[in-house]
């Protein structure tokens, strides 16, 4: 009988305060929660950038697209892209528009991407593997073995957060200076490890917490085992954005246990 | 800390464009080379300035009024220099004005290919505005009447990111010296620090244009230095974006500029996520 990897997949999201839920522009893939089974494994999120417009659908482009075949070398994103981009225009020009939307859309849309592969070994009964992502801007993963914070990519340090990164565009001619940005990693998991997909806010609290000596993914963690889960953490989101141990923005958290 | 708050559709925050149509606004102006009038430069800047704004404020569903705006024209009379149900407010949502251009030409701007060539692309530009130049420039009457208009924003938004004042003029006020009134106006506050005053300086002066600065000395005459001392030092978050863009930038840089647009302010303020490659 065939062995697979086994892994649980949870995921949280919650848009800026005060605005509404269709306002909500990271995306994640896939939607599927629960304990599954399987040889692999693709995840990605995206923080489409408030200033842009359709940039949720161009988010929501980009984590499908990985999900579906992750990229794992620049040639391979920018032929991606290209095509994504092409499929984002002629959903953005389905119908006649005030001018202001059209020159905003021809701006493009922008967007962070985050994507994480994890494979097994076929040897040794789903007790370890590999795992490889891409970062483009400032999303964030962690991965986390017993009580020690062993990844943090492509941010490690808070103080590394800046006011304006540079983002994967709908509009190709504005990808130019993105390519040679583009960050790969792989390395390896064992059973146990958990890994944490964030966007922004929630990565310069995870990172401020741990550089305090805390351990910010057992609080993370914690809203899985929850009774209620998305009630608890979006309890805890709006507390935290009132006392600003949380900056105000669109929040998503994918967790992977293994 | 001051110039922290957020600006929302809840909690938004207010420009206000003062905007000179005195008769010496017929003068040609230098940064623009060849024989283009003051009255046609701050036209040209004051509907590429509300473009710019609104472009920043446009999101799939439509604009959100993260701003309300007002324009007051000075010459011949001092008011509200738009037309129409515009006219009868101080201040008004961005969405109303972005759907409110007299009339939208098109123009033809260079842009990057993608691939290291540049390629024309028509563009829409809307026009509120059209070039006028009449009268004197009552520039203090101007000022007090912006600072009314400010009062009175801060009174209904008291903790709202500090209003904007963007002074276009060639600063040849003919009703006094506007220094005091200039500084009437940059103290009064919001719980988020004072309202800010720039000014744009169309000068007949052949003179090479100048973006921000932060010192007198080496400014080309006294109306350019009048204007200068008049506005207000940017905000250090102001500051720290116009650096990450190459600007030459220090503590004392002001929101001053010379023959020039100023339109870079716009990209710099802060309502969102702005890529660095966003351009």
């Amino acid at each position: 009988m065939l062995a697979y990897m086994q892994f649980s997949i949870a995921q949280f999201h919650l848009p800026k305060f005060g605005n509404e839920k269709n306002e909500y522009e990271d995306a994640f893939a896939p939607k599927r929660h629960g304990r599954f089974e399987c040889n692999s494994l693709s995840l990605a999120i995206a923080d489409g950038a408030s200033e842009s417009s359709f940039a949720a659908e161009w988010a929501k482009m980009l984590t499908r697209a990985y999900v579906k075949e992750p990229f794992f070398n620049v040639p391979h994103l920018q032929s991606q892209i290209e095509k994504l981009a092409d499929r984002w225009k002629s959903f953005v020009q389905r119908r006649p528009m005030p001018w202001f939307a059209e020159e905003k859309v021809r701006m493009g849309a922008f967007s962070t991407l985050l994507g994480i592969h994890l494979s097994e070994d076929s040897t040794d009964a789903m007790q370890t593997g590999k795992w490889s992502t891409i970062a483009v801007g400032d999303s964030c993963l962690f991965q986390v073995r017993g009580d020690i914070l062993t990844e943090s990519f492509p941010i490690s340090k808070s103080s590394d957060f800046g006011i304006s990164p540079t983002l994967l565009s709908s509009n190709d001619s504005k990808n130019k200076s993105v390519w040679d940005q583009v960050a790969f990693k792989a390395a390896r998991w064992q059973i146990g490890d958990m890994f944490f997909l964030v966007t922004d806010a929630l990565a310069f609290w995870f990172l401020s917490q741990h550089e305090h000596n805390e351990r910010p993914w057992e609080i993370l963690a914690g809203f899985v085992e929850d009774n209620n889960p998305i009630e608890s953490f979006t309890t805890w989101v709006n507390n935290a954005r009132a006392s600003s141990t949380l900056k105000n923005d669109d929040v998503t958290l994918m967790i992977v246990k293994l | 800390m001051s110039y922290q708050a957020e600006i929302s559709r809840a909690n938004p925050s207010c420009f206000l464009f003062l905007i000179d149509q005195s008769g010496s606004m017929t003068d040609t102006f230098g940064g623009g080379g060849g024989n283009k009038r003051k009255a046609d430069g701050v036209a040209d800047i004051i509907n590429r300035l509300l473009q710019n704004l609104i472009i920043k404020c446009a999101k799939s569903e439509g604009i959100r009024d993260y701003y309300h705006i007002g324009v007051i024209g000075y010459g011949a009379t001092v008011g509200s220099s738009f037309s129409g149900y515009l006219a009868a407010q101080d201040l008004s949502p961005i969405s109303l004005i972005a759907n409110s251009p007299s009339r939208i030409e098109e123009r033809t701007k260079k842009v990057d290919d993608g691939a290291g060539g540049l390629v024309d692309q028509t563009i829409k530009f809307p026009i509120w505005f059209d070039p006028v130049a009449d009268g004197g420039t009552p520039m203090c009457q101007a000022l007090d009447r912006a600072k009314s208009i400010i009062q009175n924003w801060i009174n209904g938004h008291p903790s709202c990111f500090p209003p904007i004042v963007i002074n276009i003029t060639d600063g040849e006020a003919t009703d006094g010296d506007p220094t005091e009134k200039a500084e009437e106006i940059k103290r009064l506050s919001s719980t988020d620090g004072n309202v800010l005053v720039f000014n744009i300086h169309l000068s007949s002066q052949n003179a090479i244009p100048i973006e921000f600065s932060d010192k007198e000395d080496g400014l080309p005459d006294q109306f350019a230095k009048l204007l200068f001392r008049m506005s207000s030092i940017l905000p250090t978050h102001i500051q720290n974006a116009a650096k990450q863009e190459g600007y030459r930038i220090s503590e004392a840089t002001r929101g001053f500029v010379f023959n020039a647009d100023m339109v870079s302010v716009i990209r710099f303020l802060d309502i969102g996520t702005r890529p660095s490659n966003l351009r």
